[in-house]
């Protein structure tokens, strides 16, 4: 095959795949700039979003807000357990010799790698023993036990914090505290951010744990609270119309999703400044 | 540990692999230097003490957390599932008797291995076939193609199968030609249960693809331009370079996505049980083993059956995921 | 420090999670030993359509304070089921008064593992004497009334009577002239239908009617069950006639696009409902064509019966005692009995005799039927007749007549590969909730 027609064949299936991508993104964004009351889609303007947000917010007296506060205490919440928990967890596995160690490195291996819903009833089962059901600040920190964060900061420590510093610290007089503290710490700030992020994400779009723990409508998710305005939809059911008074026809959920995915959206334009911007720190500072 | 658990992606590329220059992704293998053995002075010893004290509680808060969210629900679920129904006193395996004589029990792993069976290859060949492709291309055009892939993984979770809702009712969407080409003409036409395996492949594989170009990127941005320079000087044209170096260069990565998707398809949940609510049960309620397991907690109320089946679900996903820990050969930077 | 530390800890964890799930006892259907009185606040959950009734209470009685949350449930959804086991481990949260989203959620509410509903036999004794047997049977679990219908929901023959006239057709009063008309009509004027076989609803719309055992409970986990009985068999025959001759579509009356076909619909089985609800509210079918003939029945039968779909049913917790009992129970009287509720708000016929007439009255005036009188007397004639031994279990047949029966028919199967899916399906379920399943009563 000649390299032209090869080079050609290689950009146009590029473009066109790119394309199969884009495209359902894309209208479906046009479609949270329409307006429907029930009679088909209309006009395209960012007002139209604007009305549609505010009969959302009808929805249960504003439910949707309470969905989207509770998300962000898990997420939030979630996030800064995994931090604080893995980060030394990380650094303790990456540079110090202790018994345990590496059947507590298997663990994690472990469980990071097996699919988190697996084990949503087992904690299910464990919480409601304890009577916990329903308590957000439980799964606040179930969701702050974050093995890959562990693994990414023991990755981190291993590639980025030599041993000999370790030592010559040590030598120095320092407390394996303070090594920790003044060492380890600032050169850890880009797996911070990574960890803090990949958490943020995972902990904003898991709907398995929240479905099961948060079951009362007015302390679940976002996640979970989404496929109610579904199921409330006339689009799907017809006689939803003739109870509820909020209706929601597609660009109402068009801009419910959104709302709902810009704050993955944001956190990852954030981490990626910061994470490319400490990536070149991070090597460079020791 | 709670990461996604809608989107197939394993969230362990550095968002940072969306800019021009992907960096390998953390797990690449690294060697860095292990510690020096240790002098026997009585100096040292103190140092070595202190310093099991100090990881003591360094380690603390996460072993916790690691026992409180991951080894104990995993003994309580156990332990639970040999009690027997009516939970009064020890039922040996009696409750995996009633689980494994449900009629749902096999149908259920029957609709995920299915899906598997058509994502799999779908992803392997797709994601491949793309990172080859980006990676021959100059830095621009690729990265910008590499981020037109990712756009959809930032709709993450429940927003990718809301955007997938509105695709897949030939009333709204915009591919409706597609399904009208089918024959077609409603959401329950399309959705009915045959066609459930291939939606959800999709689905998956438009989630989870562009996170994969990242990694699989990374890993051919990794090999040594000498090694393809030689390559070429040997007469080897694009495809052979791609076929004979690049491919057996990222291999190991390719079991790993392999072995990650494969569990990831027994936590499937929120997708067939949406659906199933929107066609008014077209689809089955219990479609997958994550609802049936849900059906046996919070419907039929029968504990030691849901101990039992997430106790099945954990042996199955914990053997894929030691196959992965052992063999993909991406975790042993220690031996 | 995880190593046989940690194997410890499990097993001190396990042994003390064990502990903390020792069981209590059975507890019986009156007030529950944990009952509480909030002084007089009562907390009720409804579904959209029933705000209405609450509204109407407050009017009605403004001294009582009410919480009202709006809830929705598609039918066969576990989720309202999923909030009552958190409070039965709570031990509090539970509503006053519920209407259920699902007429089968009475069978998880009065099962002995949440018990929830209060027996209301002796307490509201006066309303229950008011509805007709065949509207309250199904609140009768072991003997004790655990419920109150909210509008009997009985299944007439619906038709359009313009298209009757202008095809010269007659209504049909058994289920074999149904069969033969819906053929004729397929063949005649195709596009239009005789029939939904897709919903939820389709199980009792037929099967009850023929008296095919799906639900006859015969305990808390005996179950006589048996599709291969003679009146299975009769409607099973009937229907494979009518989906081949394309009489019957294969979609639901709840899905999008049985709008459509709604107003292509000739005739068919239908609860009293449907005339406000489906007819005019949803498929705006215009004012003046539609209207209802008695109940089909099978011409070997003695006694003429019909089934019942949907209708509504009221739960009231066993959780609460003095004032807030007495409210609830004032709640109780006014949503199933007060003609301010009943008859001037409510859209199905009520389910207590005495507010039948008034309430016709009312629909008279509002005009939407046609040939109003024959409709109102088959409404009546139905309430009276609906075929007993069928009762909501915790299995839900509709669920699984939706995802057997309706993709085989959608994805071109035979009506009769439908049947036997559903049939197995059906079983396996009911056993997979402990049920025993028998074949003969």
């Amino acid at each position: 095959m000649p390299p032209a027609l090869g080079r050609a064949g290689r950009i146009v299936t590029l473009l066109i795949v790119a394309a199969i991508f884009a495209y359902p993104v894309a209208a479906f964004a046009l479609v949270a700039l329409r307006r429907d009351d029930g009679t088909g889609p209309t006009g395209l303007g960012l007002g139209n979003a604007r009305d549609s947000w505010t009969t959302v917010l009808r929805f249960n007296d504003g439910v949707v807000l309470n969905w989207l506060g509770n998300s962000l205490i898990v997420a939030t919440g979630g996030a800064i357990v995994a931090v604080v928990a893995g980060l030394p967890a990380g650094y303790a596995l990456a540079r110090l010799h202790f018994p345990g160690r590496r059947l507590l490195r298997f663990c994690t291996l472990l469980t990071m790698v097996v699919p988190n819903t697996v084990l949503v009833i087992p904690l299910y089962l464990e919480v409601s023993a304890f009577g916990a059901v329903n308590n957000i600040w439980v799964v606040t920190l179930l969701m702050g036990f974050y093995p890959f964060g562990v693994y990414l900061t023991y990755i981190h420590f291993r590639t980025t914090l030599p041993v000999p510093v370790l030592e010559a610290a040590r030598i120095d007089g320092l407390s394996e505290g303070d090594i920790f503290r003044r060492i380890a710490i600032p050169a850890a700030r880009p797996a911070i951010a990574l960890v803090g992020f990949f958490s943020f994400v995972a902990n904003w779009t898991n709907f398995f744990l929240p479905l099961v723990l948060l079951p009362l409508s007015s302390s679940t998710t976002i996640s979970v609270g989404l496929p109610q305005l579904v199921s409330s939809s006339p689009l799907f059911d017809p006689t939803n119309t003739a109870g509820l008074d909020v209706r929601l026809y597609a660009p109402q959920l068009a801009v419910a999703t959104f709302v709902t995915a810009a704050p993955v959206i944001a956190v990852f334009v954030i981490a990626q400044r910061a994470l490319t911007r400490g990536q070149m720190l991070g090597p460079t500072r020791r | 540990m709670y990461r996604s658990s809608q989107t197939g992606r394993w969230p362990a590329s550095p968002p940072a692999g969306t800019t021009a220059r992907p960096a390998p992704p953390p797990y690449t293998p690294v060697h860095a230097a292990d510690l020096p053995p240790l002098p026997r002075t009585r100096r040292t010893g103190r140092v070595v003490r202190v310093g099991r004290r100090a990881a003591f509680f360094l380690v603390l808060p996460y072993t916790v957390l690691l026992l409180v969210g991951g080894l104990v629900p995993v003994g309580y679920a156990v332990v639970k599932s040999l009690q027997n129904e009516s939970e009064t006193g020890f039922g040996g395996l009696s409750s995996y008797q009633r689980v494994v004589s449900d009629l749902r029990f096999a149908e259920t792993f029957g609709n995920v291995l299915l899906t598997l069976v058509i994502w799999l290859p779908l992803m392997l060949v797709g994601v491949v076939g793309l990172a080859l492709l980006v990676d021959a291309s100059s830095a621009r055009f690729g990265a910008a193609m590499r981020f037109v892939y990712y756009l959809p993984g930032a709709l993450a979770g429940v927003a990718n199968f809301m955007l997938w809702l509105f695709l897949i009712d030939p009333g709204q969407s915009p591919v409706a030609f597609l399904w009208h080409g089918f024959g077609y003409r409603t959401l329950n036409e399309v959705a009915q249960p045959g066609n459930l395996p291939y939606i959800l492949a999709a689905m998956l594989f438009f989630q989870g693809a562009g996170t994969w170009v990242v990694v699989l990127g990374g890993g051919l941005h990794s090999i040594p331009d000498e090694l393809l320079e030689a390559a070429r000087l040997d007469g080897a044209d694009a495809w052979g370079v791609a076929w004979r170096v690049k491919l057996p260069m990222i291999r190991p990565w390719l079991g790993y996505l392999t072995l990650l998707n494969l569990a990831y398809g027994f936590q499937l949940f929120l997708e067939p049980q949406v659906l199933s609510q929107v066609t008014h049960g077209l689809i089955a309620p219990q479609w997958t083993p994550n609802q049936l397991s849900f059906s046996y907690a919070y419907q039929i109320l029968d504990t030691p059956m849901a101990a039992a089946m997430s106790v099945i679900l954990l042996a199955i996903t914990l053997g894929v995921g030691l196959l992965v820990v052992r063999r993909s050969g991406l975790f042993d930077d220690e031996r | 420090m995880i190593g046989r530390g940690a194997r410890a800890g499990v097993a001190i964890a396990t042994l003390a999670l064990i502990g903390l799930t020792a069981c209590k006892g059975p507890e019986g259907t009156g007030t529950a030993d944990d009952a509480t009185d909030s002084g007089g606040r009562i907390t009720v959950w409804v579904d959209p359509p029933r705000l209405p009734a609450v509204s109407a209470f407050q009017r009605a009685y403004p001294d009582i304070p009410v919480d009202v949350m709006t809830i929705n449930g598609n039918v066969g959804s576990t989720e309202l089921q999923q909030k009552f086991v958190l409070f039965n481990q709570a031990g509090e949260g539970w509503p006053d008064a519920i209407f259920f989203p699902s007429n089968d959620d009475l069978a998880w509410a009065a099962n002995s593992k949440i018990n929830y509903v209060r027996d209301l036999t002796a307490d509201l004794a006066d309303v229950i004497s008011q509805y007709a047997p065949g509207s309250i049977s199904q609140c009768r679990i072991d003997g004790q009334y655990r419920c109150l219908r909210n509008d009997a929901a009985p299944d007439v023959l619906w038709y359009d009577k313009q298209l009757f006239a202008a095809w010269g057709y007659k209504p049909p009063a058994t289920w074999e002239d149904y069969a033969a008309l819906s053929v004729r009509i397929a063949a005649e004027h195709p596009g239009y239908v005789t029939g939904f076989l897709g919903d939820a609803y389709a199980p009792d719309r037929y099967l009850w009617a023929s008296g095919c055992p799906t639900n006859h409970r015969l305990g808390e986990r005996q179950v006589h069950l048996n599709l291969a009985d003679p009146r299975c068999e009769r409607i099973r025959d009937l229907l494979d006639r009518l989906v081949t001759a394309g009489a019957i579509a294969s979609t639901g009356i709840f899905s999008p696009d049985a709008t459509e076909l709604g107003r292509r619909l000739v005739m068919s089985p239908g609860a009293v409902w449907w005339g406000n609800f489906l007819f005019r509210d949803t498929w705006k079918v215009p004012a003046g064509r539609i209207t209802a003939a008695p109940p089909l029945r099978w011409s070997g039968d003695r006694e003429p019966y019909t089934s019942s779909e949907g209708g509504g049913l009221w739960g009231f917790s066993r959780h609460i005692k003095g004032a807030q009992l007495r409210n609830t129970l004032t709640f109780a009287r006014f949503v199933a009995a007060d003609p301010r509720w009943q008859v001037e708000l409510s859209v199905g016929l009520p389910g207590v005799v005495p507010l039948q007439q008034p309430w016709l009255d009312k629909q008279r005036q509002a005009g939407y039927l046609a040939d109003f009188d024959a409709a109102a007397a088959a409404f009546v004639l139905a309430s009276t007749i609906v075929r007993p031994e069928r009762d909501y279990t915790r299995y839900n047949t509709g669920t699984v007549w939706t995802h057997t029966v309706t993709p085989a028919l959608t994805s071109g199967r035979s009506f009769d590969h439908a049947w036997s899916v559903f049939g197995e399906r059906l079983a396996g379920e009911a056993r997979a909730f402990g049920y025993t399943v028998h074949d003969s009563a």
